[in-house]
């Protein structure tokens, strides 16, 4: 495998293992990480997370990877991990693309 | 033959028979039907679902032992949807199970009527009282789907429609019932009825639909939809694979429950590293490339690290979609590194993705405060918060 794409699927590796366990840990889901699989519903059928459950992502996006949500933000970013962290990557780019800029 | 079947059969482009019932393939035309489903609303007629109603004191044992998912977790009008699997921990089927009072009724659209009793009966173990009674013949399922199939279900059954919540029902009457699922990803009722019952609600709907460009839908139309919002699928997914695993469908299976067919060997394979999953895939370039279809390579730099499974043009990406059965260490999206290589030799970029491949437009439509047919409301969230925006930009200038 080649460089670039082992440290493009490392990042994408690590997010994913932290959100599974904000969400295992924080949100006393029933599942194991390696159970967990990253294109699971968050809602409905799959983890069966409600708007409280919401709250505390969004909460988790702020604490953990300093994301700000704003009003209006399309909400498909929480149908699933994949989706999750896909929005955890897109802002991280765009935050690290600014401070280059401004440097 | 049923009132409704002599109905498609004047009026359907195609029928098809599904576990021994004849139901619309196609109903007009596909881009239509499509259409009608993502953007507003789509009869269906799916009694080729095999409907089987389980009672008695041991029904909740027999089916807790029969499924993988955790029956325990539905209590009245609540719906488990979750799958059947064999000795080896393989999916045999998906399947929905409603609690009506502590009476269930399974639905199962790959095992036809027999196959699904059997199954259960030969999961019996030593449970006694038990009773099983098919509907399958006896029972028709009617469905409206889309965007606003909400509004014109409760147009028919009344407001309780918009408080049923996903994978919710409600009793209508004796083994009748008003089902809120789906397998597309938009607003999605389906109502169970007696055979004679049916003709004259199709009618009541199509009638009533008109005010919702309302059009009739076949069950071809969900080889694309099932697509765009992945499900288990036997035709799909599931020629390639039936390992929850490799899937990506462990959420449908409880591995802590303590006893349930196929969770020994679903247990030891749990232990083994995983050398394959399902990922979703999308080409680069925009339009519909017939070159490109299930059993074509994928990719990475010359070497060959997967296969498509299943690929169609999704109109509302307007680009080809697939999902691929991916080598473990490459199956993540977000990737553009990868390609499609087909048989002739050629190459299309791909880069894969989270499925679903869409964002349902159900998902911009709130009961509460939209409508398709009431001019006074906004049609979608986005519109609302576009003239909330306005107008506060207006307050200020």
């Amino acid at each position: 495998m080649q460089e670039a794409l082992k440290n493009t699927i490392d990042e994408r590796n690590a997010v994913i293992d932290e959100v599974k366990k904000f969400l295992i840990e924080r949100l006393n889901l029933y599942q194991e990480p390696q159970d967990t699989d990253e294109d699971t519903p968050l809602f409905g059928s799959g983890l069966k997370l409600d708007s409280v459950d919401a709250t505390e992502v969004v909460v988790m996006l702020d604490m953990s990877f300093g994301i700000k949500v704003e009003e209006g933000t399309d909400p498909s970013f929480m149908r699933n991990i994949n989706q999750l962290v896909d929005f955890i990557l897109e802002r991280k780019r765009a935050t690290d693309a600014a401070a280059a800029q401004a440097a | 033959m049923n009132g409704l079947l002599a109905l498609h059969k004047q009026h359907a482009k195609e029928l098809v028979s599904v576990n021994g019932i004849d139901v619309p393939k196609q109903y007009s035309d596909l881009d239509k039907e499509y259409s009608a489903l993502r953007q507003n609303v789509a009869l269906s007629d799916y009694s080729h679902y095999s409907k089987l109603k389980i009672d008695g004191d041991e029904a909740f044992d027999v089916l807790d032992l029969a499924v993988a998912g955790d029956v325990a977790e539905i209590r009245d009008e609540q719906t488990l949807y979750t799958v059947l699997l064999d000795q080896d921990g393989s999916i045999i089927t998906d399947v929905y199970i409603m609690n009506d009072d502590d009476s269930y009724v399974v639905l199962s659209e790959h095992l036809d009527d027999a196959a699904l009793m059997t199954l259960f009966k030969d999961r019996m173990g030593e449970f006694e009282d038990v009773e099983m009674t098919s509907l399958t013949q006896s029972h028709a399922i009617i469905a409206m789907e889309g965007p606003y199939s909400w509004e014109l279900a409760q147009e028919i059954y009344g407001m309780d429609v918009i408080g049923i919540p996903f994978l919710g029902f409600i009793a209508l009457d004796d083994d009748t019932y008003l089902l809120r699922a789906g397998k597309h990803g938009e607003f999605s009722y389906k109502v169970i009825l007696p055979v004679e019952d049916a003709e004259a609600l199709w009618t009541e709907i199509e009638e009533k639909g008109v005010r919702y460009d309302l059009v009739k839908a076949g069950l071809a139309l969900h080889e694309l939809t099932r697509l765009e919002n992945p499900y288990f699928s036997p035709t799909g997914n599931g020629r390639v694979s039936r390992d929850p695993r490799e899937l990506q469908l462990q959420w449908m299976v409880r591995y802590d429950k303590d006893e349930f067919f196929g969770r020994e060997r679903l247990l030891e394979k749990r232990d083994e590293a995983l050398v394959k999953k399902i990922i979703g895939v999308v080409l680069a370039q925009e339009g519909e490339i017939d070159a490109v279809c299930a059993g074509d390579s994928v990719v990475c730099g010359g070497k060959e690290i997967g296969t498509l499974v299943a690929c169609r043009y999704s109109p509302s990406l307007k680009k080809m979609i697939a999902q691929a059965l991916i080598d473990e260490a490459y199956a993540y999206a977000g990737i553009d590194a990868y390609a499609i290589k087909t048989t002739d030799g050629v190459e299309f970029k791909i880069k894969t993705t989270a499925t679903p491949f869409i964002n349902n437009y159900s998902m911009l439509i709130n009961p509460n405060e939209n409508s398709f047919v009431n001019p006074d409301k906004f049609r979608n969230m986005l519109e609302q918060l576009e003239a909330k925006q306005a107008e506060a930009k207006q307050a200020n200038a």
